[in-house]
């Protein structure tokens, strides 16, 4: 027999479950990785439910800190080797999928860990304090790692311009 | 507004969600507990047998033992169809990994057929281009992630069969061609599934599941109704009788011969010989002379094709033992040549056109391709003769 979720659990995941799956795409840039992500972060949190004051707070440190350590590595093995020549037929939506591919391919040209302090101070809007406390590092580290994957993105040409006076 | 914020909020797209993600949650809660109590199992046991192994070995340094690790999956190699070319290594077999085969938001799922040609005396299988579904993936998608591994297809069969000591083995079926599926998705690369019908398989790279629902059966079945429902009528070719049968094709005994059977090749998984509706049919009456049959009527059937493919349906029904008409020695090679032959040519709405040969004299049989003849119901009998 499953095992019921525990009291109130059910109901987190309702509420909080779209915002951490972006969180979680935005890291992995891939649907069904961004569900596995969230998934093991929630089992997670499943397992150490009743002694959480905070939920929201463990799961996105699971969620990042998963996807710091092992995640490159586990997905290694699933992914197929070799890419198709061909490209996906364009869409009504195609505008919009090629800007969305190129945010997705730019972030993939920084390290995990920027990528990571991209999505916690600029999507998650954490203070640089609190993102160096979940990710476990220096303040004056997330504020390097930071201002080098903002140079990053910016020196793209195929996105947006972002405006210079964006603080690290 | 924070424009870097904004910026990669805006480019996510619309993920798909489980149906109900706290059950899949919940499961994998529940297969990290079993992994975590088989590695407390394992190391137990490791700790026992080097308690055992290690003043042996001190006492008696015989030849190291070499145990052979799971290779890496080689590259998929990607021929002009963008299927699996040859050369490919899907993988290892032996080895598993817990979690669903593939990912979820698959946009369209193809059938790639990688001729085998490596059967001596056989005729060269040429490379078909892929069967590409678009419709129903998610559902496909869900079945292939539906698939249980190898300990819960042992489970499945046990309690279905009360077989508590179910064996899994593969047979040896030589089938010309290595069937996978391509899984294209909008915001990462393809995923390539092996198809393995001699061990009812379905491998990714580490993943091993097993067909307790046949997955080619279920693509079959909606790459029929997707075709039929996407092939302009306009544009298919209504049959048309030819004048003469050669008298290798009518004797069979040289490949390609025998009646044509267009409708076949997406027939698998369904015992019915015709399931889609027809588009049109024809029947055409030859006599034999010095060995070729020549054409001396026609006749549409276009005027009742439903009642047609019914009747033509029953003919062909299956039970456990086979054809439910009798097997007669009539119209195959070695058997008494045929001296008169009607054929019902019919075409369906996938574009695809079979024959049916039915021989009337000197005996009589219904003859398809890949099938020996089977004595023709009344009800065929009557479609050609009234």
């Amino acid at each position: 027999m499953p095992r019921p979720a525990p009291p109130g659990f059910a109901e987190f995941v309702g509420d909080r479950s779209a915002a951490l799956l972006r969180a979680a795409w935005l890291l992995t840039g891939d649907s069904a990785r961004a569900e596995d992500l969230l998934q093991t972060a929630l089992a997670a949190v499943w397992r150490r439910w009743s002694l959480i004051d905070d939920p929201e707070a463990y799961v996105r440190r699971a969620l990042f800190t998963t996807y710091l350590t092992w995640w490159r590595r586990r997905w290694r093995g699933e992914l197929p080797a070799s890419a198709p020549p061909e490209r996906a037929a364009a869409g009504d939506h195609a505008a919009e999928s090629a800007d969305r591919d190129a945010v997705r391919r730019a972030l993939s040209r920084l390290s995990r860990q920027q990528r990571a302090i991209v999505v916690l101070r600029y999507v998650e809007d954490l203070s640089v304090a609190d993102t160096a406390a979940l990710l476990g590092c220096s303040a004056a580290n997330v504020k390097v790692q930071a201002a080098r994957a903002l140079a990053v993105l910016r020196a793209d040409p195929h996105i947006k311009p972002i405006d210079s006076e964006v603080r690290q | 507004v924070n424009p870097v914020g904004k910026l990669l909020t805006d480019a996510v797209p619309e993920l798909p969600s489980p149906l109900d993600r706290v059950a899949e949650v919940a499961a994998r809660v529940r297969r990290t507990r079993r992994r975590t109590g088989g590695v407390t199992v394992g190391l137990v046991a490791v700790a026992v047998a080097l308690a055992v192994a290690v003043p042996q070995l001190l006492t008696d340094a015989g030849p190291q033992r070499y145990t052979d690790l799971p290779r890496p999956a080689g590259p998929v190699l990607v021929g002009a169809d963008s299927c699996p070319g040859p050369g490919t290594d899907f993988g290892p077999s032996d080895v598993d990994s817990p979690g669903p085969l593939v990912p979820t938001g698959a946009v369209e799922v193809a059938l790639c057929e990688l001729p085998v040609n490596d059967m001596p005396g056989q005729p060269p299988v040429a490379q078909e281009p892929p069967r590409v579904l678009r419709t129903g993936v998610a559902e496909h998608v869900a079945l292939l992630n539906s698939l249980p591994d190898k300990e819960r297809y042992i489970e499945l069969i046990r309690d279905k069969y009360g077989q508590p000591d179910a064996q899994l083995g593969c047979t040896l079926i030589g089938y010309p061609t290595e069937i996978s599926l391509r899984l294209r998705y909008p915001d990462r690369d393809p995923v390539f599934v092996l198809l393995d019908r001699n061990c009812s398989t379905a491998r990714v790279e580490q993943r091993v599941r097993y067909w307790w629902t046949d997955p080619l059966a279920d693509f079959f079945d909606r790459y029929r109704k997707e075709l039929g429902q996407t092939t302009d009528p306009r544009t298919v070719k209504r049959p048309d009788c030819g004048q003469t049968i050669t008298a290798d094709r009518l004797r069979m005994e040289r490949y390609p011969s025998g009646p044509v059977d267009g409708i076949g090749r997406n027939r698998y998984g369904t015992p019915t010989m015709l399931p889609n509706t027809l588009l049109g049919a024809v029947i055409c009456r030859y006599t034999v002379a010095n060995s070729t049959a020549g054409l001396t009527a026609t006749k549409s059937l276009d005027s009742d094709l439903p009642g047609l493919r019914d009747t033509l349906n029953k003919q062909f029904e299956r039970d456990a033992n086979g054809p439910v008409q009798p097997l007669v020695e009539c119209g195959m090679p070695g058997d008494p040549a045929p001296t008169r032959l009607d054929t019902i040519l019919v075409v369906d709405t996938t574009g695809a056109a079979s024959e049916f040969w039915i021989v009337r004299a000197p005996c009589a049989a219904v003859i398809t391709a890949g099938m020996a003849g089977i004595t023709p119901t009344p009800a065929v009998l009557r479609v050609l003769d009234q």
